[in-house]
Formats: structure tokens, C-alpha cells, sequence
């Protein structure tokens, strides 16, 4: 045997003697230093990849906060693209769950995504954080123990604004919104908080998404002269309806009473000075004045510049939903009924305010407030009009 | 009511004009290059895009307005020459390159310029609204209506008048025909692309203030373009111009009346037409 | 049986080579069955599809119609199996309902399609396309509207799915495969090649294509209701005119002319999408990358030259 075979061959020895020696401990300490994963889903191309992109700076702002560790181990996101297709969303977790092996999932934009994914969720007992996809179904009739929502649901963001519209902007109101799920159910809630406090809707309308010119409906708007337009729009559809309702001199007569999708920030940009004036209501406001609000904002403006909308609330809030559950089981996440009930009984301050899980429904329980568009220190966004209360979506 | 009407024709009229330039450059380029061009929504998207940057940096609407047809009409050509030169006469591979064409072009637009949502402000001097009698109505839409019917008769006299036009009309009719008479098809074919090319994108310059930029807007806008140029017929800008003030009179009053239905009548036309005068309603039988 | 041995014998080594092809085609899609979760999910997803793609190579490469609204028909088939499973029928009446159904309306828009040709085809198939998704999008009441129609779970096990699905998919191969050796596929070929030569020989060229478009539906319905049944859900984004160019590329990758290229067409683009896809969002570049590149460089497809490296020059069927 020549000098080199013998020297290695006495380092493998060597190392295997150890390898022997610390296997014993290892197998304990493997479980715990085998980094947590959690399997993130959201759109990253296609229409809502803006909305994908903000929620992950969300996320990832709080675990830079908690330095990417929650219950003594170390927390390894595995983002896929849910392509804005649920097809595609049932894939990604198939892959996550099984090939990934994650410990949980966090994520999902699309509420059909959401649907397509609930019943694979539950058969398989693998806790999902919805940190955005509205639908009410989510936690009522379509609800599972493993499914938390930490978002809002469509009916909690759009019911409370009913009765403060009837009282501080009109009683005639014209209902606008996206020919889709959560059009409808927003226009639903709205209408509902509305028409009991007194309200009289005179216009109903649903515009298909993706529409590129609205000139039609702001004709029928003007038509029916009410006092304000409730919108339920997002992305190029709230810009260029925005644009196009004062093009037309309609801001002039009619006010805005709006979903918080028409006004967050990450339109707000496109819509420009349009927007301001502009009512609506939703569960975060730029101009929120506790702790952890400046918190967030401060850290967001640092790291990625420019201000947050309430998609990185959204993706904020959840990862913190997610690290609090773990560090309550001292990152054992073997024994699933304990981080079950850890998420059922969780409430964080959030810089929405304070926000809790309902443990009948798994949905968060927060507070919906009125807001309106303005120049704040020269930033175009959102101030603080009123707390409409704490909301909780009635699950049925 | 009459108000109403009113506001309705002329928006509809606006929107027709924008659609028209948008299928103006798809149905030369069908009608001259036989090639159907499904990228043709992402050139008009690259057009916007290039505008807002123009825009932004030389803070001047109207050099975009200059500059940027000249961007994607020169992208088109070498579009033909590189990647369409072999394909003549394949119908299918030629879709299949244009779609794949379409896919790259809008990623790389989403890579560079980011998903969010972009708005793009009119130029002062065309913003703000007009009196028209007891009307209010915004200066910028009627400047695209204006620019439209401009285009039209521009291109029209083009093709009647110049020597150049004459070529382009004569391999439009028979290529082997022409080609025997001395015109070089394929060059015509070439400078037509570039055309049609250069015309998408200055669709997307003028369109980028009443339409925002969001990632999407290539499919959205080739779907319209197509709808248009089948209706109005391929290869008549006649038919381009007509399909277009229908096909936004159809769309806006759709959605005035039967906002349900609109979308659903919008392709049932389309079928209607394809199905019983598939040269479109002004067209004529291609070969 | 026995026939076969003297057809062995007669086959020379390239033949030999093109069968050996075949079989590791076949061997690819029945390999997962081994492997669980979701490889398992992902190579049931390419078989189902690959049947969808056959269906398109078989209408377009032998019949000569381009199709850009096939989503249509596979929707059709998963909707109907839904909202079958969801009235309560048992599963087999689900199963026959769905091609059916997308058979009809092959039928009724196949008599308004075959007046005009070409290009014209395309589009049309394109319009009746988006037809069929703007209902499946507004009639919420019935389909769900974009919140979707769940179906229910583990009605089949993933392992006895995806050998269903393969074994159809491959059978379906066989079977077209034979039609196109009858009568009726030479008098489609011949029509493909030159529908005036044929039409002025006295053949209702009509009637053949528009069987040739509502088989092709038929068995794309079927597809789709093995795609529901797989997915457990359907949403009216698969019938979204993107899914028909992506059963193109599909075939375009696999070669428009062979069956067998459909196949592999249809696994190949899944893998890619799904590999791809997980490391980068740009996954549209990449597809439209491509597609230029087979276009450009392999105008007949990967599976032809596949074929033509391993089994000489004997063309594909």
C-alpha cells in the first residue's frame, strides 16, 4: 500500500470512529437541528405576481426580525409560483408536501386556489396559513381544523363600511365590481351592512375583469346620480377606472366609497393624485399610530424602500401567526394537535392592530377601519378616518 | 338619456380609434406577409412600456410618440428576417412562433420593468376635460379619435398615391402575380412587418395613458386586435377601420345595456362572421 | 397470436429499434407507479393530457384541421363529470356523459367551422373556445364561476388512476393507429393533402372532417373528465384558450404527425413546466423559448428526430 492509502485510510478510520460516537446524540439533536420548512405558495408570474412579490416581502421582513428561527431551529421558506391557475396551486403543494416534505404551508392569492387545495389539506392534516385568499367559504362551510386564515375574509372587510357609508357619506350609492367571486361577496357584505342602516342602492354592476376601458360604466354611474360609488376593483381595473371616473369630471358630484382593494398602496402609485378623496375601509392604514405599525414601517422603508401596502401586512402578520404557534411548542412540531390548538388560541399585535384567531372558525378576528386618500408628509396613501370595530366573520 | 348617448358613442369612438391602430398593423401584416402574428399584443405592450420610459426620462409625450414605432418597428423587421424568413406559407408554425414570441417578449417586459401596475399621464396639453356644448368630456380620448382618423387617411393616401403603396397593394392581391411584374414579394413583406410592427407599438405609446400597464396586457390586446382584423376583414385597412369603430361600438354599448353578455357577444360575432363571410365584412377572398 | 412471429423475424433491426422506442415510451409513463406522491400525480397529470394531445395530433397532423379551442372540450368533459358526481350519478354514467357532451358541441360548431378553412379554422376554434369559457366563467350558479367545483376525493386510488389513464392513452393510440389504416383515415389523409382533388371525386369531404373533429372531441371530453376526476377540481381557467396552445405545443414538441410523438410531447412539456416552474417565474420565457427553438430547429417535432436517429428512416405513424 503506498504512503497516500494508508493516510487516508487512517482518516477514515478516524472519522468513522467519531461518526460512531456522535451518532448517538445525533439522532436527538437531528430533530431539532433539521431546519423547519414551510412550503410558501403565492402568484410569482401572471396577473397577481405584484401581489406574490409584496406578500413574500412581508414574510420575509418578520423573519429577518425573529432572524429566521422560532422554536430553537433555524425556518427555511420553499417558495412555489401559483401561476394564478388552482390547477397549478394543487400541484405545488402535491410537491411541497410530498417531495418537499414541509412542516406547514403558508400562502395562497387565489381563493379558487384555495378551494382546489382544501380537501388535500385536510386528508393529509398539514397545517395551511391562508395569508390572503378572501373567500368567506374559506372558513365557513369550506373550513378545516389544519386551514387558518390570517388575511381577512371578503365579508369582513366590506360589511362594516355599509353602515358608516349610510351615515357619513350618502344613502344613494351605486355597487360596481369585478365579475368574480370576491366581487360578488364584497358587493354582498357591503350591501347587506348598508341597506340596514338605511342605505337605497340605485345601480348594480358587475364589469368583467381585465376590462381596458371604462367609459361605459362611469356612463351609467352618472346616470343614475348617486351620491357615491361603492367599487370593488384591483389591479389595472381599480387604476383605470380611478383615472377615468375623474377624466370625467364625476369626482366633482360623486364621492368614493370604495373597497380597501381600490385604495391600497400598490395601486395608489398608478392611480396618482386621482385617488385622493377617496374613501374605504380595510383592516390596515398607513397611518395606524401604534408601536408595531412604525415598527413595520420603518423596517420595510429600510430594506426595501418606498412604502407597504397591506399585502405585506398580510404576509407580516402571517409568518408572525407562524412563528409564534412554533415557539409555543418549543419547535416540536411532531405532536400536530398541539401546534393546532397553539394557532387556534393565537393573537399577536400586529401593526393592524390586534388581531386574533377565532377558534370556531380559524378565521382572524381584527379591526376594519375607514380610511381615506391624501398626501400624508408627501406620501400618497391612506390616513386613519375612524375604527369601525372589531369584526368577526359570523362563519356561516 | 340623449347625454348619455352621447358619451357613450364618443368614448366607444375613442376606444374604436385606439383598436384600430392596435389592427391596423395585424392586418397589413396578414394581409402583405401572410403571417398571422399572435405577438402582436406584446409588441403594443413593449410600445407602452418604451413610452413610459421615454417619457419618464425625456419627460416629452410627443418625442415618444417619434421614437418609439421606430423601436418596435425596427424589432419587427429583424423579427422577420431572423425568425419568419423560412415560414412562409406555414400558417401553423408561424402561429406557434408568434405565441412563443409573445410568452418571451412579456416576460422579459415583466423582468425589466417590474409587475406592478404603471399609469402613464397624458401630456398637459391634452389633459383635462372640453367643453363639447352641455358635454364635459376629456381632451386625451378625443385626441386618440383624432389621431385615428389621421392614421387612416394617412395610410390610405399612402397606399393609393405612392409608389410604395401600389407595391404593397399589389402583392396584398397576388403575391406570384406581382412578383412576376417585377415586385419583390419578400422585401415588400419585410417593410410591411416592420410597419405593421412600428404601428403596435405606437398603439401601445398612444394607449398607455387611457390604459394602464400591468402584466397581461400583450394576451388582452392580441385577443382585441384579432377580433377586429377577423371581423373588419384581412388586409383592407378599410376593414380594420370599420371593424374597429364596430367592434368598439358593439363592446361599449354591450356593456351599457347587457354588461353580462358582452364578453360572450363579442366572440359570438366573431364566430358569426368567420362562419358565414370569413374574409370579414370588408374583406376579400384571400387566396 | 402467432401471427406476429413471422412479423418479428421480418423486421429488419430498425424497425426493431422504432417498436424499442415505443416501448420505453410506454415504460416512461408506467415507471411512476413505482415511485408514489407526487411524481406519481405529475406523470397521471402528462398521461391524461397526452391522451388531449393525441386527439389534437390526430385532427391536425391527419386531418389537416388546426384546432386552438380544444380546452373547450376538455372543460367540457370535466365539467360535466362534476356536475354529475355532484347530482349524485355514479361515476361510469359520469364517465360516458362527459365525452358525449363534448361530442355535441363538437358536432353543432363543427357544422358552422367546416364552411371555411385554414386560418380561419384556427380563429374559429379560438372564438367557440372562448365562448365556452366565458359561460363557464358567468354561470356561477352551475359551475362554480371562478371559485371552481370541487369534486370528491379518492374515488380511485393514484396508483389504479394513472394505470387507467396510461393503459387509455395508449389504447387510444392503438386505435387511431387502425383507423387511420381503414378507409376512413386514408379518405382524411387524402383530404388533408388535397380536399379539391377528393371532393371532386364525388367524397363528402364535410362529413370526414366533421367526424374527425368530433372524435378528436370525444376524446379530448374524456380527457377531461379523467383531468377532474385527477384533479378534483376544475376551475374555468382549463378552458382558458392558454391550456389549448399549450396541448400545440404539446404536439408540436411531439411532432404533428405522430401519435406516439403526442405521448411524449404531453410528458415532456409536464416535466418541463413543473421542473422549471419551481426555480423561476420567468417559466413563460422559457416555454417561448421553446417553442421558437422546435419551430426553428425541430419543425418536426423532438419525437421524429428521435425517431429518425434510433429507427432509420421509417416515418412515423
Amino acid at each position: 500500500m503506498s504512503k497516500i492509502n494508508r493516510r487516508q485510510l487512517v482518516k477514515a478510520g478516524i472519522g468513522l470512529v467519531g461518526l460512531a460516537a456522535s451518532s448517538r446524540f445525533s439522532f436527538a439533536i437531528a430533530q431539532r437541528e433539521e431546519p423547519i420548512r414551510i412550503g410558501v405558495v403565492l402568484s410569482y408570474s401572471g396577473p397577481y405576481a405584484r401581489l406574490g412579490q409584496e406578500i413574500t416581502k412581508g414574510m420575509e421582513l418578520y423573519l429577518e426580525k425573529v432572524n429566521y428561527q422560532a422554536g430553537g431551529r433555524r425556518i427555511q421558506l420553499l417558495k412555489e409560483d401559483e401561476e394564478a391557475d388552482p390547477a397549478v396551486a394543487v400541484r405545488k403543494v402535491r410537491k411541497l408536501v410530498e417531495q418537499d416534505r414541509v412542516h406547514l404551508l403558508t400562502g395562497i392569492i387565489l381563493s379558487s386556489s384555495a378551494y382546489a387545495i382544501r380537501d388535500y389539506i385536510h386528508d393529509r392534516q398539514i397545517p395551511l396559513v391562508v395569508a390572503n385568499a378572501a373567500a368567506n367559504g374559506i372558513t365557513r362551510e369550506r373550513r378545516s381544523p389544519y386551514i387558518f386564515r390570517t388575511s381577512i375574509s371578503a365579508w369582513q372587510q366590506h360589511y362594516p363600511m355599509g353602515p358608516w357609508v349610510a351615515k357619513n357619506v350618502g344613502k344613494r350609492v351605486f355597487l360596481l365590481a369585478l365579475d368574480y367571486a370576491f366581487g360578488k361577496e364584497a358587493t354582498a357584505a357591503f350591501k347587506e351592512g348598508f341597506l340596514a342602516a338605511g342605505g337605497e342602492v340605485v345601480g348594480e354592476l358587475y364589469s368583467p375583469l381585465g376590462s381596458t376601458d371604462y367609459s361605459a360604466v362611469i356612463s351609467r354611474i352618472a346616470a343614475a346620480r348617486p351620491e357615491a360609488v361603492h367599487a370593488v376593483l384591483s389591479g389595472s381595473d381599480a387604476v383605470i377606472f380611478m383615472r377615468q371616473f375623474v377624466q370625467f369630471g364625476l369626482n366633482r358630484t360623486i364621492q368614493l366609497a370604495v373597497s380597501g382593494e381600490v385604495t391600497d398602496e400598490n395601486v395608489l402609485e398608478a392611480i396618482g393624485d386621482a385617488a385622493i378623496g377617496a374613501k374605504s375601509a380595510d383592516h390596515w392604514v398607513y397611518t395606524l399610530n401604534n408601536t408595531a405599525n412604525k415598527e413595520f414601517i420603518q423596517a420595510y422603508r429600510q430594506k426595501y424602500g418606498g412604502i407597504p401596502n397591506h399585502f405585506a401586512v398580510r404576509g407580516y402578520d402571517a409568518m408572525q401567526f407562524i412563528v409564534d404557534a412554533i415557539n409555543s411548542v418549543q419547535g416540536d412540531l411532531s405532536n400536530k394537535n398541539r401546534l393546532i390548538n397553539a394557532f387556534k388560541n393565537a393573537k399577536i399585535i400586529s401593526p393592524r392592530g390586534f388581531v386574533q384567531i377565532d377558534p370556531e372558525t380559524n378565521n382572524a378576528t381584527q379591526h376594519v377601519y375607514a380610511r381615506e386618500v391624501a398626501r400624508v408628509n408627501g406620501i400618497l396613501t391612506n390616513r386613519l378616518l375612524a375604527d369601525l370595530g372589531i369584526i368577526r366573520d359570523p362563519g356561516k | 338619456m340623449a347625454l348619455l348617448l352621447l358619451t357613450q358613442l364618443l368614448n366607444s369612438l375613442a376606444f374604436g380609434m385606439l383598436l384600430f391602430l392596435l389592427a391596423l398593423g395585424l392586418s397589413l401584416i396578414f394581409g402583405v406577409a401572410r403571417v398571422i402574428n399572435l405577438a402582436h399584443g406584446a409588441f403594443y405592450m413593449l410600445g407602452a412600456y418604451l413610452g413610459l420610459l421615454i417619457s419618464t426620462a425625456l419627460n416629452n409625450f410627443w418625442l415618444s410618440l417619434l421614437l418609439v414605432p421606430l423601436c418596435t418597428g425596427f424589432l419587427g423587421v429583424l423579427v422577420e428576417r431572423l425568425l419568419l424568413k423560412g415560414l412562409h406559407g406555414k400558417e401553423l408554425e408561424q402561429v406557434l412562433l408568434t405565441i412563443g414570441l409573445g410568452f418571451v417578449i412579456a416576460d422579459l417586459l415583466r423582468a425589466f420593468f417590474g409587475a406592478s401596475i404603471r399609469s402613464v399621464a397624458p401630456p398637459p396639453e391634452l389633459s383635462g376635460p372640453v367643453f363639447l356644448g352641455p358635454l364635459l368630456y376629456p381632451k386625451y380620448p378625443l385626441f386618440v379619435l383624432a389621431l385615428g382618423i389621421v392614421a387612416f387617411t394617412v395610410v390610405r393616401t399612402l397606399l393609393v398615391k405612392t409608389p410604395l403603396g401600389i407595391k404593397v397593394r399589389a402583392v396584398t392581391a397576388d403575391p406570384s402575380m406581382a412578383s412576376a411584374l417585377g415586385i419583390p414579394p419578400a422585401q415588400i413583406s419585410l417593410v410591411t412587418f416592420g410597419v405593421g410592427t412600428a404601428l403596435a407599438g405606437l398603439g401601445g405609446v398612444v394607449g398607455a395613458p387611457l390604459i394602464a400597464l400591468a402584466p397581461g396586457l400583450d394576451a388582452q390586446m392580441t385577443l382585441l386586435a384579432l377580433i377586429v382584423v377577423v371581423i373588419g376583414g384581412l388586409g383592407r385597412i378599410e376593414g380594420a377601420f370599420w371593424g374597429a369603430l364596430l367592434v368598439g361600438i358593439v363592446d361599449g354599448f354591450g356593456k351599457l345595456f347587457l354588461p353580462q353578455a358582452a364578453m360572450f357577444l363579442i366572440f359570438a360575432l366573431m364566430a358569426l362572421v368567420l362562419a358565414f363571410r370569413p374574409e370579414g365584412l370588408l374583406g376579400r377572398r384571400t387566396a | 397470436m402467432m401471427a406476429w412471429l413471422p412479423k418479428w423475424r421480418a423486421m429488419g433491426k430498425k424497425d426493431l429499434s422504432l417498436s424499442l422506442l415505443r416501448v420505453t415510451l410506454v415504460g416512461l409513463f408506467v415507471l411512476p407507479l413505482f415511485f408514489q406522491g407526487y411524481t406519481l400525480y405529475l406523470a397521471t397529470e402528462a398521461a391524461i393530457l397526452g391522451l388531449a394531445a393525441v386527439a389534437l395530433s390526430f385532427l391536425l397532423g391527419h386531418g389537416g384541421i388546426p384546432s386552438l379551442g380544444q380546452a373547450a372540450f376538455l372543460g367540457i368533459g370535466a365539467y360535466t363529470l362534476g356536475l354529475s358526481l355532484k347530482a349524485g350519478l355514479p361515476l361510469v354514467v359520469g364517465v360516458i356523459l362527459a365525452p358525449l357532451v363534448a361530442g355535441l358541441y363538437a358536432f353543432v360548431t363543427g357544422l358552422l367551422l367546416f364552411r371555411t378553412h385554414g386560418i380561419f379554422i384556427l380563429m374559429l376554434t379560438l372564438a367557440f373556445g372562448q365562448m365556452v369559457y366565458s359561460v363557464a366563467h358567468k354561470w356561477a350558479g352551475v359551475t362554480g364561476g371562478d371559485d371552481g367545483l370541487s369534486l370528491p376525493a379518492d374515488i380511485l386510488s393514484p396508483a389504479l388512476m394513472h394505470l387507467a389513464s396510461v393503459v387509455l392513452l395508449f389504447s387510444m393510440v392503438a386505435f387511431l393507429r387502425f383507423l387511420l389504416a381503414t378507409p376512413f383515415g386514408k379518405t382524411l389523409e387524402a383530404i388533408r393533402q388535397n380536399e379539391e382533388k377528393v371532393r371532386s371525386l364525388g367524397v363528402p369531404t364535410f362529413h370526414f372532417k366533421l367526424g374527425a373533429y368530433v372524435l378528436a372531441a370525444f376524446l379530448t371530453g374524456l380527457a377531461g373528465a379523467g383531468l377532474a376526476l385527477h384533479r378534483t377540481f376544475v376551475s374555468p381557467h382549463d378552458l382558458f384558450w392558454i391550456t389549448s396552445a399549450t396541448l400545440m405545443v404539446m404536439v408540436l414538441l411531439g411532432g404533428s404527425r405522430g401519435l406516439f410523438g403526442a405521448a411524449f410531447g404531453a410528458l415532456l412539456y409536464t416535466l418541463i413546466q413543473a421542473w422549471v416552474s419551481s426555480f423561476s417565474e420567468l417559466w413563460g420565457l422559457f416555454v417561448g423559448l421553446l417553442l421558437i427553438g422546435t419551430v426553428l430547429f425541430a419543425r418536426e417535432g423532438i419525437w421524429p428526430l428521435l425517431e429518425r436517429k434510433l429507427g432509420g428512416n421509417r416515418g412515423s405513424a
